[in-house]
């Protein structure tokens, strides 16, 4: 099995309410760009979560990374997690930490030597274009500038998965083009990438698959195997050769 | 904080109850524990000095010649005895020194009838007792009270040792309360900072090193608690000391804290600290043991 993600027949409820997850099944190669959509309360949350170990189905199976999580013990988890990068909807980011330590936590939380965190933290918040901004606390960032550095703290220990919940919902639509840039070039280096998003025009044309989530069942439209249209341009920005943060 | 933490306590008010209530668990314990100590040196030294000590009391009689009398034959009757290594009068003012807590300067009136009182040294080895002695002594002189030091030495070593008891429960108490609490306050934490608990676990924190952060500070509060108990009972221990000596009467017995009682009130602090510390680790990581 190569497979990144594999489910098969997976089934959520919360407590004893109705299924918000219905018999879902599919799977993700190691490399391909997906995009998950659907209308608000389809379960694209939860999907996300169960994806990125947050949440356990109630049914069903699901292999992360050739692993069967149902019979996994919990404390082998850990390592499946380390290589899942997370963009959370409300970004989450600690408001007591700076950006740096912000960014800096996936790499302390592995025990990576301080030098070697600073040089990493330093070199991909310069990347985003928050050089200036590496000790300001969220609080203080915009919007734009704390999407930045959800998205730097998501990639900066290189996951092998990454998923980003809304990425785009809180900026404009130059921002926008700018942080999926930054998923398509994380894609290219081999990081298995799913966006979940409301935003038609980044999914429209843009060659890759869409898993539409809708009243708890799934389907998958597009082409299966990736083939990346540069989102970008779909969204306004195609004015700029390169893109710079 | 004593390092960078990755969760913000600043923000968490149950930092502010924590060290009060570790300072009133200190100080109960620092009490309790000097009582130990002082009541142990009491009982020892009680039994050391007059485990093998008997007192012979001669009541006065109508005339002092057969006072003077009575004495010299109940000397000669313990010297006698095998087993009775020494048998030595008390003076007159000895014994009016004796009276003098119960009876004040009245202790010293010559119309005052004062008994004889000698005191006997024995070696329980050779099979003597109280006993043997009012055998020997009674058939003589029928008034003669002999008491045995040891009876209410007896009696007075049950009482230190249930106070004893007591003091060891007020410290088992303590330290069980501050376990309590500090269970209580750090699920409290924890709900408060559930949120950065998420991001920390989905981002690949291993549950050790978020319980960690939780178990430094509770150590930190429980140094902050600790040191301000120490800081309100040391003071209060001298107090004691300096009020009972200044009392001046010998109806009670030396109080002092030697070097190995100062050395474990002390202790309490780092004992308290880890006793948190490790309450508050092992409650995190069984929280987040219900985490997927």
């Amino acid at each position: 099995m190569n497979d990144i993600i594999r489910f098969e027949n997976v089934g959520l409820r919360y407590g004893i309410g109705p299924e918000v997850l219905q018999d879902i099944s599919f799977d993700l190669k190691p490399g391909s760009f997906h995009f998950l959509t659907g209308p608000s309360g389809a379960g694209k949350s939860s999907l996300l979560k169960i994806m990125y170990l947050a949440l356990r189905p109630s049914r069903g199976l699901v292999y992360i990374f050739g692993h069967d999580i149902s019979t996994l013990p919990r404390k082998n988890t850990l390592s499946l997690r380390r290589r899942i990068g997370v963009v959370f909807q409300e970004f989450r980011l600690l408001s007591h930490l700076s950006a740096f330590d912000n960014v800096a936590l996936p790499l302390r939380v592995t025990g990576i030597r301080e030098a070697n965190v600073r040089k990493h933290v330093e070199e991909l918040l310069v990347w985003v274009g928050l050089k200036d901004h590496m000790d300001a606390r969220p609080p203080t960032l915009s919007g734009g500038q704390q999407q930045r550095v959800a998205i730097a703290r998501a990639v900066i220990a290189r996951p092998k998965l990454l998923f980003a919940d809304e990425p785009t919902g809180n900026v404009d639509d130059q921002i926008a083009a700018r942080i999926m840039h930054l998923f398509e070039e994380l894609n290219k280096t081999g990081t298995t990438v799913v966006i979940a998003t409301h935003n038609k025009a980044m999914t429209n044309g843009s060659g890759c698959p869409v898993m539409k989530l809708e009243g708890g069942l799934l389907k998958i439209t597009g082409p299966m195997k990736k083939k990346l249209v540069s989102v970008r341009h779909k969204l306004g920005d195609d004015k700029k050769a390169t893109i710079e943060f | 904080m004593l390092q960078r933490s990755d969760i913000s306590f600043d923000t968490d008010d149950t930092g502010r109850f924590l060290p009060w209530l570790i300072a009133f668990m200190v100080f109960l314990a620092a009490l309790s524990i000097s009582g130990l100590f002082v009541l142990s040196d009491i009982t020892r030294n009680l039994g050391s000095e007059f485990s093998n000590k008997i007192t012979v009391q001669i009541p006065v009689s109508r005339s002092l010649k057969t006072d003077g009398l009575r004495k010299t034959e109940t000397l000669r009757l313990l010297r006698a005895l095998t087993g009775v290594k020494r048998a030595d009068p008390l003076s007159t003012e000895g014994v009016q020194e004796l009276l003098k807590p119960w009876l004040g300067d009245a202790a010293t009136l010559e119309q005052l009838p004062i008994p004889s009182v000698i005191n006997v040294e024995i070696d329980r080895t050779k099979n003597i007792s109280v006993k043997t002695l009012r055998a020997v002594l009674l058939p003589k002189i029928p008034d003669i009270l002999v008491d045995d030091h040891r009876e209410w030495l007896n009696y007075l070593a049950n009482t230190i040792r249930s106070i004893e008891i007591i003091a060891f429960s007020i410290v088992l108490l303590v330290t069980l309360t501050t376990v309590g609490t500090v269970i209580f306050t750090t699920r409290t934490s924890m709900g408060l900072q559930r949120e950065t608990i998420n991001v920390l676990h989905v981002i690949g924190a291993h549950d050790h090193y978020i319980a960690n952060q939780f178990a430094i500070r509770a150590a930190w509060l429980g140094v902050k608690g600790g040191m301000l108990g120490i800081i309100v009972s040391v003071p209060l221990l001298f107090g004691f000391r300096f009020v009972i000596a200044s009392l001046g009467t010998h109806l009670m017995p030396e109080i002092s804290l030697h070097a190995a009682g100062w050395v474990s009130v002390v202790l309490i602090v780092p004992t308290i600290a880890i006793i948190a510390m490790l309450t508050a680790y092992t409650t995190v990581l069984k929280s987040l043991a219900s985490l997927p």
